[in-house]
């Protein structure tokens, strides 16, 4: 897997929200070595639709959600939201327009100025834009508190430290949508939660993103978390895409082997299936010298001398399921290896 | 038995009051055998480890009951007695491996330190035994990292750094607290089998602490439910997967994530938070939060009872699967008590085939917290 290419990508008449083509982050590092944190990676998304971005520590899936952001700015590639190309916007065009855009982070209380009242982190976004008055922007800010499930009255002039994780997990979700963005990108918002309080927060954001209308891309490392709440699924390793493709279908029947080893790891709650050993050895290289070929080949368990050679593309092995590997395990190869 | 811990109890001073975060637990752990505990946040089962160990702060804690490990009384020996226990007998590792591992010291020297502390061992052959054991632990490359600070390993790597420090003097127990929760599912995976090889390989008993019923489904032979310091359902791991009788147990269980889940289906939730442990009520502690309610839930405490499966306790007045417990879900549901329409609703969702039953108008009331308004905000918010 691995590979780069955009044979995913729904043709332009869907009228993505954003699409997002050959996207490349890098960072420089010691020596003129390079960081290549993400390289080629290309996705979109349609209005309401979400898509879950898989893959470990470490594979660019917050890179790559920060450079959609322009936070840095990519090194190469394009990003377009609605009809702009964000890469190609200088700075005060590009403050417009990524208003439109909103990040939630991994961890909630991090993520919050310990020194503001609730109600002012809600409406900072609504004052750095000057929408309306004092008087709208405190009723916008109650009525994306309750939203949010929490009474405006009680909660609005506390401070972060008053609350649980889940709870802060709450107030950022209302700060990223009062100013009713068309993309909210979740980087990993449940992975410090309680499995009690992920439910929670994963409700609220399938609920938010149907009372605001929001497109989400929603970022983790565990395939579970993202089933439910996600149209579109797409599964990356070290800074290329692997699989793309709905929930359905990928998770009963993965075509790529490293989206099979992510499955295999998931812990199933139910003593009768035996856990399966060793899904997948080792850690994941160095990004400053990624294998050469598929990045995944020295960990995979299909590795063949053509994966140290070949970066493979992303192509369809099955109507609406693309995967980046020589040797899929679905479709007409499947059996070549 | 290894350990048994009797009407255990761990007793905080805090700024809101006295807050009882182990409240009269007992139970047992046989030598070789694995054991999870099973809780939220916040439910008592990272102070039950350290209760049990002997590792509370020194000032403003009070710890009743009795610690019995391989036949002596823990909670009778001094700190300085505890030093032959720690490493040597009973050990544990910790869910942030990062400030469990001294930053400025090498590898192999937190590993060998413990050799020579508690063995005696000499500096070449603590080496070489701390080498065994980080490959035992399974880190490729074991003489390379032995030199290596802990700032040069990956999460995982450092992590079984840790087990390999606390598995060093061969204990006899080991408390693994959360020991994956910080860590992707494919690392989750690898350490979790470098435990269970331990357990088999080193015969020795595991205590494993966790807030996600899927870790510990497959990986343990016993399971303690905890909840607001007690413990509220214990079993034999597939009995309790079969029988769970505890509402808040079968709560935890439909809340984990799952790969078969529907697209886009509602999560079922344990609705509002823990209690505060700082201001007791009378009656069952999960009351507040439960599909199976009824009056005697809120005057009575239920005490932990055995259910006549061998092994098998939990407290409940009205357990799942019970006739009377069914009737009260079905009056909660008609008085649109938000965890039973959320309990009736998902069991709905799960059966999709079978004809559905009544009609239940269902509201995302279910979502809120407990500083939340009153119901309207929450029916805004699903319209």
């Amino acid at each position: 897997m691995a590979g780069s290419g955009g044979a995913h990508l729904r043709p332009n008449e869907a009228a993505s929200v954003l699409r997002v083509e050959d996207l490349r982050v890098e960072f420089p590092a010691r020596d003129g070595r390079v960081v290549q944190a993400v390289s080629g990676l290309s996705f979109d998304l349609l209005p309401g639709e979400t898509v879950g971005l898989v893959g470990e520590s470490g594979c660019g899936k917050s890179s790559a959600a920060r450079a959609v952001m322009q936070l840095p700015r990519p090194s190469g590639g394009s990003v377009i939201l609605g009809d702009v190309d964000l890469t190609q916007l200088d700075g005060e065009r590009l403050r417009r327009v990524r208003s439109r855009m909103q990040l939630i982070f991994q961890d909630p209380i991090s993520s919050l100025n310990p020194r503001r009242r609730v109600s002012e982190i809600v409406a900072e976004p609504l004052e750095i834009w000057g929408t309306g008055n004092a008087a709208s922007r405190r009723e916008q800010v109650e009525e994306v508190l309750e939203a949010v499930g929490l009474d405006p009255a009680i909660a609005g002039p506390k401070r972060p430290h008053e609350f649980s994780g889940g709870q802060c997990q709450r107030i950022s979700i209302a700060r990223a949508v009062v100013g009713e963005p068309t993309v909210l990108i979740c980087d990993e918002p449940v992975s410090a939660l309680d499995v009690s309080v992920q439910a929670q927060i994963l409700n609220l954001l399938e609920d938010m993103k149907a009372r605001f209308g929001l497109s989400m891309i929603f970022i983790a490392h565990d395939l579970a978390v993202v089933r439910s709440v996600s149209d579109r699924v797409a599964v990356m390793y070290l800074g290329k895409l692997c699989e793309v493709g709905a929930p359905e279908r990928i998770y009963a029947r993965p075509a790529h082997p490293y989206t099979d080893a992510l499955l295999r790891a998931v812990p199933i709650p139910d003593p009768a299936v035996r856990p399966h050993r060793e899904p997948l050895a080792g850690d994941v290289p160095s990004p400053l010298d990624p294998p050469s070929g598929c990045r995944f080949r020295t960990r995979c368990p299909r590795a063949a001398p053509r994966c140290a050679s070949e970066e493979p593309q992303v192509r369809e092995v099955e109507a609406g399921q693309f995967v980046a590997c020589h040797y899929p395990l679905v479709g007409a190869q499947a059996t070549a290896a | 038995m290894l350990l048994t811990v009797s009407r255990l109890s761990t007793t905080f001073d805090s700024a809101a009051g006295r807050v009882r975060a182990v409240d009269d637990v007992s139970f047992t752990v046989g030598a070789g055998r694995a054991v999870g505990v099973v809780g939220e946040s916040g439910s008592g089962k990272t102070v039950l480890s350290r209760s049990i160990m002997n590792l509370l702060p020194r000032r403003g804690v009070e710890r009743s009951g009795e610690v019995r490990f391989d036949g002596r009384d823990l909670t009778t020996l001094s700190t300085k007695e505890m030093t032959s226990v720690w490493g040597r007998r009973m050990s544990m590792v910790f869910q942030d491996p990062m400030t469990s591992l001294n930053p400025v010291v090498r590898v192999g020297r937190q590993i060998t330190e413990s050799l020579v502390h508690h063995l005696g061992m000499s500096k070449t052959d603590a080496r070489d035994e701390a080498i065994r054991l980080l490959e035992a632990v399974r880190i490729p490359e074991p003489e390379r990292r032995f030199r290596e600070y802990p700032h040069q390993l990956s999460g995982g790597m450092r992590q079984r750094v840790t087990i390999a420090i606390a598995i060093a003097c061969s204990p006899d127990l080991l408390f693994a607290d959360e020991p994956t929760t910080a860590l992707d599912v494919t690392v989750q995976a690898q350490i979790l089998d470098v435990l269970s090889d331990l357990r088999t390989d080193r015969e020795m008993a595991l205590v494993l602490v966790t807030h996600d019923l899927g870790v510990v489904a497959g990986r343990t032979d016993e399971i303690a439910v905890m909840y607001a310091g007690e413990i509220v359902e214990m079993a034999p791991t597939a009995v309790l997967f079969a029988e769970m009788r505890m509402p808040y147990s079968e709560a935890l269980l439909r809340s984990v994530p799952r790969l078969d889940d529907q697209p886009h289906r509602r999560r079922a939730t344990i609705p509002g938070r823990p209690p505060n442990l700082a201001a007791p009520t009378p009656g069952c502690r999960f009351a507040p939060r439960c599909a199976y309610v009824a009056e005697r839930c809120l005057s009575e405490r239920p005490r932990l009872e055995e259910s006549g499966i061998p092994g098998h306790r939990f407290a409940c007045f009205f357990p799942v699967g019970s006739t009377d417990g069914q009737s009260n879900l079905a009056r909660n549901v008609k008085a649109e008590w938000a965890p039973a329409l959320e309990i009736i609703t998902h069991r709905r969702e799960t059966r999709r085939s079978e004809p559905a039953g009544t009609p239940v108008q269902v509201s995302a009331a279910h979502d809120r917290d407990p500083v939340a308004s009153p119901s309207t905000d929450s029916r805004k918010a699903s319209a």
